[in-house]
Protein backbone atom coordinates (compact mmCIF):
# COMPACT_ATOMS: atom_id res chain seq x y z
CA UNK A 1 0.00 0.00 0.00
CA UNK A 2 1.97 3.41 -0.97
CA UNK A 3 0.97 6.57 -0.32
CA UNK A 4 1.50 9.58 -1.84
CA UNK A 5 2.18 11.89 1.12
CA UNK A 6 4.50 11.75 3.74
CA UNK A 7 3.30 13.34 6.35
CA UNK A 8 0.17 11.43 6.11
CA UNK A 9 2.30 8.07 6.95
CA UNK A 10 4.02 10.64 9.37
CA UNK A 11 0.56 10.59 10.94
CA UNK A 12 -0.44 7.19 11.07
CA UNK A 13 2.90 6.26 13.89
CA UNK A 14 1.99 4.79 16.77
CA UNK A 15 1.14 6.20 19.83
CA UNK A 16 -0.16 4.79 23.20
CA UNK A 17 -1.50 7.26 26.22
CA UNK A 18 -0.36 7.25 29.29
CA UNK A 19 -2.02 5.40 32.33
CA UNK A 20 -5.41 7.34 33.74
CA UNK A 21 -3.44 7.40 36.92
CA UNK A 22 0.30 8.59 35.94
CA UNK A 23 -0.09 12.14 37.82
CA UNK A 24 -1.46 10.49 40.83
CA UNK A 25 0.84 7.58 41.01
CA UNK A 26 3.81 10.74 40.78
CA UNK A 27 1.79 12.89 43.74
CA UNK A 28 1.56 9.97 45.65
CA UNK A 29 5.19 8.86 45.24
CA UNK A 30 6.08 12.10 45.83
CA UNK A 31 4.30 12.75 48.84
CA UNK A 32 6.34 11.12 51.72
CA UNK A 33 9.08 12.39 49.82
CA UNK A 34 11.42 15.37 51.18
CA UNK A 35 13.14 18.15 49.67
CA UNK A 36 16.85 18.89 49.50
CA UNK A 37 17.85 21.31 51.17
CA UNK A 38 20.73 23.15 49.65
CA UNK A 39 22.17 26.40 51.50
CA UNK A 40 21.41 28.84 48.33
CA UNK A 41 24.47 31.25 49.19
CA UNK A 42 26.93 28.47 49.69
CA UNK A 43 25.77 26.25 46.69
CA UNK A 44 25.37 29.83 44.44
CA UNK A 45 29.01 30.12 45.21
CA UNK A 46 29.90 26.69 44.04
CA UNK A 47 27.73 27.39 40.95
CA UNK A 48 29.61 30.97 40.43
CA UNK A 49 33.08 29.41 41.14
CA UNK A 50 32.38 26.54 38.33
CA UNK A 51 30.69 28.38 35.67
CA UNK A 52 34.33 30.76 35.55
CA UNK A 53 36.00 27.80 34.33
CA UNK A 54 33.61 27.02 31.42
CA UNK A 55 34.91 28.55 28.14
CA UNK A 56 32.04 29.72 25.76
CA UNK A 57 32.31 28.06 22.65
CA UNK A 58 35.24 25.63 23.34
CA UNK A 59 35.52 24.48 19.82
CA UNK A 60 36.15 27.85 19.30
CA UNK A 61 38.76 28.45 21.81
CA UNK A 62 40.28 25.55 21.13
CA UNK A 63 40.96 26.10 17.49
CA UNK A 64 42.19 29.50 18.43
CA UNK A 65 44.76 28.32 21.17
CA UNK A 66 46.54 26.59 18.06
CA UNK A 67 46.24 28.49 15.70
CA UNK A 68 48.09 31.12 18.08
CA UNK A 69 50.16 28.41 19.68
CA UNK A 70 51.66 27.60 16.14
CA UNK A 71 52.23 31.18 15.41
CA UNK A 72 53.91 32.13 18.57
CA UNK A 73 56.26 28.20 17.74
CA UNK A 74 56.76 29.65 13.78
CA UNK A 75 58.14 33.50 15.80
CA UNK A 76 60.36 32.18 18.70
CA UNK A 77 62.53 31.17 16.07
CA UNK A 78 63.49 35.03 15.16
CA UNK A 79 63.54 35.71 19.03
CA UNK A 80 65.20 33.42 19.99
CA UNK A 81 68.66 35.66 20.95
CA UNK A 82 70.80 32.53 23.12
CA UNK A 83 73.93 31.49 21.13
CA UNK A 84 75.25 28.11 21.43
CA UNK A 85 77.98 28.98 23.51
CA UNK A 86 75.32 30.68 26.03
CA UNK A 87 73.12 28.13 26.04
CA UNK A 88 75.96 25.11 27.36
CA UNK A 89 77.72 27.82 29.52
CA UNK A 90 75.99 26.43 32.47
CA UNK A 91 77.46 23.00 32.08
CA UNK A 92 80.64 24.42 33.11
CA UNK A 93 80.99 24.46 36.73
CA UNK A 94 83.25 27.02 38.57
CA UNK A 95 86.02 24.26 39.52
CA UNK A 96 89.02 27.01 41.23
CA UNK A 97 87.83 26.46 44.69
CA UNK A 98 88.36 22.64 44.26
CA UNK B 1 0.72 24.77 20.69
CA UNK B 2 1.44 27.93 23.46
CA UNK B 3 4.16 26.46 26.46
CA UNK B 4 2.87 29.43 28.82
CA UNK B 5 -0.47 29.68 30.11
CA UNK B 6 -1.67 32.88 31.17
CA UNK B 7 -4.80 32.26 32.77
CA UNK B 8 -4.24 30.21 35.84
CA UNK B 9 -1.24 30.47 38.08
CA UNK B 10 2.29 30.45 35.65
CA UNK B 11 4.50 27.54 35.88
CA UNK B 12 7.68 29.74 36.86
CA UNK B 13 5.07 31.21 40.31
CA UNK B 14 4.21 27.61 40.59
CA UNK B 15 7.86 26.38 40.57
CA UNK B 16 8.88 29.71 43.16
CA UNK B 17 6.07 27.78 45.29
CA UNK B 18 7.29 24.48 45.02
CA UNK B 19 11.01 25.84 46.50
CA UNK B 20 9.16 26.54 49.58
CA UNK B 21 7.54 22.98 49.67
CA UNK B 22 4.31 23.78 48.56
CA UNK B 23 3.03 20.09 47.84
CA UNK B 24 -0.52 21.72 46.29
CA UNK B 25 1.81 23.63 43.93
CA UNK B 26 3.81 20.19 42.83
CA UNK B 27 0.53 18.77 42.21
CA UNK B 28 -0.72 21.00 40.08
CA UNK B 29 2.11 21.30 38.10
CA UNK B 30 2.03 17.44 37.59
CA UNK B 31 -1.74 17.27 36.86
CA UNK B 32 -1.23 20.25 34.10
CA UNK B 33 2.04 18.51 32.11
CA UNK B 34 2.16 15.08 32.94
CA UNK B 35 0.63 13.89 29.44
CA UNK B 36 2.90 16.36 27.59
CA UNK B 37 6.27 15.32 29.10
CA UNK B 38 5.09 11.30 28.57
CA UNK B 39 4.26 12.00 24.96
CA UNK B 40 7.47 13.41 24.30
CA UNK B 41 9.05 10.46 26.27
CA UNK B 42 7.26 8.07 24.69
CA UNK B 43 7.95 9.11 21.31
CA UNK B 44 11.85 8.67 22.73
CA UNK B 45 11.78 5.52 23.70
CA UNK B 46 8.68 3.83 22.07
CA UNK B 47 7.82 2.27 25.31
CA UNK B 48 4.69 3.26 27.46
CA UNK B 49 6.21 1.77 30.90
CA UNK B 50 9.69 3.33 30.12
CA UNK B 51 8.53 6.52 29.20
CA UNK B 52 6.00 6.44 32.35
CA UNK B 53 8.85 5.97 34.64
CA UNK B 54 11.04 8.77 32.75
CA UNK B 55 8.32 11.32 33.65
CA UNK B 56 8.30 10.07 36.98
CA UNK B 57 11.46 10.28 37.44
CA UNK B 58 11.89 13.64 36.34
CA UNK B 59 8.59 15.05 38.26
CA UNK B 60 10.82 13.35 41.39
CA UNK B 61 13.71 14.96 40.74
CA UNK B 62 12.31 18.62 40.19
CA UNK B 63 10.07 17.67 43.63
CA UNK B 64 13.00 17.01 45.72
CA UNK B 65 15.61 20.11 43.67
CA UNK B 66 13.38 22.35 42.66
CA UNK B 67 16.32 25.16 42.94
CA UNK B 68 17.46 23.57 39.78
CA UNK B 69 15.16 25.69 37.45
CA UNK B 70 16.60 29.43 37.74
CA UNK B 71 13.88 31.16 36.02
CA UNK B 72 16.13 34.37 36.70
CA UNK B 73 17.51 33.72 33.71
CA UNK B 74 14.36 34.15 31.56
CA UNK B 75 13.95 30.48 30.76
CA UNK B 76 10.65 28.86 30.54
CA UNK B 77 9.74 25.91 32.77
CA UNK B 78 8.44 23.81 30.10
CA UNK B 79 11.78 24.69 28.07
CA UNK B 80 13.95 23.55 30.80
CA UNK B 81 12.04 20.39 31.86
CA UNK B 82 11.31 19.31 28.09
CA UNK B 83 15.28 18.93 28.41
CA UNK B 84 15.35 17.51 31.45
CA UNK B 85 12.75 14.75 30.74
CA UNK B 86 14.56 14.21 27.07
CA UNK B 87 18.20 13.49 28.72
CA UNK B 88 16.68 11.09 30.85
CA UNK B 89 14.85 9.17 27.82
CA UNK B 90 18.33 9.28 25.69
CA UNK B 91 20.23 7.89 29.18
CA UNK B 92 17.25 5.01 29.83
CA UNK B 93 18.41 4.19 25.89
CA UNK B 94 22.00 3.83 26.38
CA UNK B 95 21.73 2.36 29.43
CA UNK B 96 18.74 -0.58 27.75
CA UNK B 97 20.82 -0.55 24.52
CA UNK B 98 17.79 -1.65 22.85
CA UNK B 99 14.72 0.27 21.36
CA UNK B 100 11.90 -1.68 20.41
CA UNK B 101 10.13 -0.78 17.47
CA UNK B 102 8.09 -4.13 16.50
CA UNK B 103 4.42 -3.40 17.21
CA UNK B 104 2.97 -6.24 19.08
CA UNK B 105 -0.38 -6.62 17.75
CA UNK B 106 -2.01 -8.17 20.66
CA UNK B 107 -0.76 -5.37 23.06
CA UNK B 108 -1.64 -2.63 21.24
CA UNK B 109 -4.36 -2.75 19.20
CA UNK B 110 -4.64 -1.00 15.77
CA UNK B 111 -7.32 1.42 14.63
CA UNK B 112 -8.75 -1.21 12.04
CA UNK B 113 -11.79 -2.78 13.67
CA UNK B 114 -13.36 -4.46 11.07
CA UNK B 115 -11.47 -7.91 11.38
CA UNK B 116 -9.67 -7.91 8.25
CA UNK B 117 -6.42 -9.49 9.20
CA UNK B 118 -4.68 -9.07 5.96
CA UNK B 119 -5.10 -5.37 6.33
CA UNK B 120 -4.10 -5.23 10.14
CA UNK B 121 -1.12 -6.80 9.43
CA UNK B 122 -0.25 -4.61 6.96
CA UNK B 123 -0.98 -1.70 8.99
CA UNK B 124 1.73 -3.31 11.56
CA UNK B 125 4.24 -4.07 8.82
CA UNK B 126 3.67 -0.43 7.97
CA UNK B 127 4.20 0.82 11.45
CA UNK B 128 7.01 -1.12 12.24
CA UNK B 129 8.79 0.21 8.86
CA UNK B 130 7.88 4.20 9.64
CA UNK B 131 9.17 3.12 13.42
CA UNK B 132 12.27 1.78 11.73
CA UNK B 133 12.82 4.37 9.63
CA UNK B 134 12.23 7.11 12.20
CA UNK B 135 14.89 4.91 14.58
CA UNK B 136 17.52 5.21 11.77
CA UNK B 137 17.65 8.61 11.33
CA UNK B 138 20.24 10.80 13.88
CA UNK B 139 19.28 11.03 16.79
CA UNK B 140 19.57 15.39 16.41
CA UNK B 141 16.86 14.95 13.81
CA UNK B 142 14.48 12.32 15.60
CA UNK B 143 14.44 14.85 18.31
CA UNK B 144 13.75 17.76 15.94
CA UNK B 145 10.71 15.56 14.53
CA UNK B 146 9.56 14.29 17.61
CA UNK B 147 8.49 17.93 18.82
CA UNK B 148 7.95 20.00 15.89
CA UNK B 149 5.69 17.08 14.05
CA UNK B 150 4.55 15.23 16.81
CA UNK B 151 4.38 16.96 19.57
CA UNK B 152 3.63 20.52 18.07
CA UNK B 153 5.84 22.17 19.83
CA UNK B 154 6.67 25.79 17.82
CA UNK B 155 10.14 25.80 16.04
CA UNK B 156 11.42 28.63 17.98
CA UNK B 157 10.96 26.80 21.46
CA UNK B 158 12.13 23.86 19.74
CA UNK B 159 15.34 25.16 19.06
CA UNK B 160 15.32 26.23 22.87
CA UNK B 161 14.76 22.61 24.00
CA UNK B 162 17.29 21.75 21.23
CA UNK B 163 19.67 24.48 22.59
CA UNK B 164 20.43 25.12 19.02
CA UNK B 165 19.48 28.00 16.46
CA UNK B 166 16.17 28.47 14.84
CA UNK B 167 17.78 27.82 11.03
CA UNK B 168 19.47 25.14 12.51
CA UNK B 169 16.35 22.91 13.65
CA UNK B 170 14.82 23.87 10.52
CA UNK B 171 17.77 22.07 8.72
CA UNK B 172 17.18 19.49 10.71
CA UNK B 173 13.86 19.41 10.18
CA UNK B 174 14.24 19.29 6.37
CA UNK B 175 17.32 16.91 6.70
CA UNK B 176 14.72 14.53 8.60
CA UNK B 177 12.48 14.48 6.31
CA UNK B 178 14.20 14.16 3.09
CA UNK B 179 15.87 10.77 5.28
CA UNK B 180 12.76 9.74 5.79
CA UNK B 181 10.91 10.03 2.28
CA UNK B 182 14.26 8.45 0.91
CA UNK B 183 13.82 5.29 3.13
CA UNK B 184 10.27 4.77 2.93
CA UNK B 185 10.22 5.39 -1.16
CA UNK B 186 13.44 2.34 -0.79
CA UNK B 187 10.41 0.34 1.58
CA UNK B 188 7.94 1.16 -0.92
CA UNK B 189 5.67 2.48 1.35
CA UNK B 190 5.97 6.11 -0.39
CA UNK B 191 5.41 6.83 -3.93
CA UNK B 192 8.55 8.51 -5.30
CA UNK B 193 7.84 11.72 -7.02
CA UNK B 194 7.59 12.19 -11.10
CA UNK B 195 8.82 15.63 -11.52
CA UNK B 196 8.55 15.11 -15.07
CA UNK B 197 4.38 14.49 -14.90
Amino acid sequence: MEHDNLEDILCRRKFEPASDDLAGRIIMMTSRMPQEYRNPILSGLVKAFNESFLVPRPAWALVLCLIIGVFIGAEAEFLNVLTQDDWSSFLYADEVWL
Amino acid sequence: MSLHDDKEDSDESLMARICGGDRQAFSQLVKRHNRRFYAIAYRVLNDRQGAEDVVQDAFVKLWQMPQKFNSAKGARFTTWFYRVVINLALDKIKVQKKVRYECDIDENPVSNTDGNAEETLIEKQQQEALEKAIRDLPERQQLALNLCFYEDVSNKDAAGIMGVSVKALEALLIRAKAGLRNHLIREGLLRERNHGT
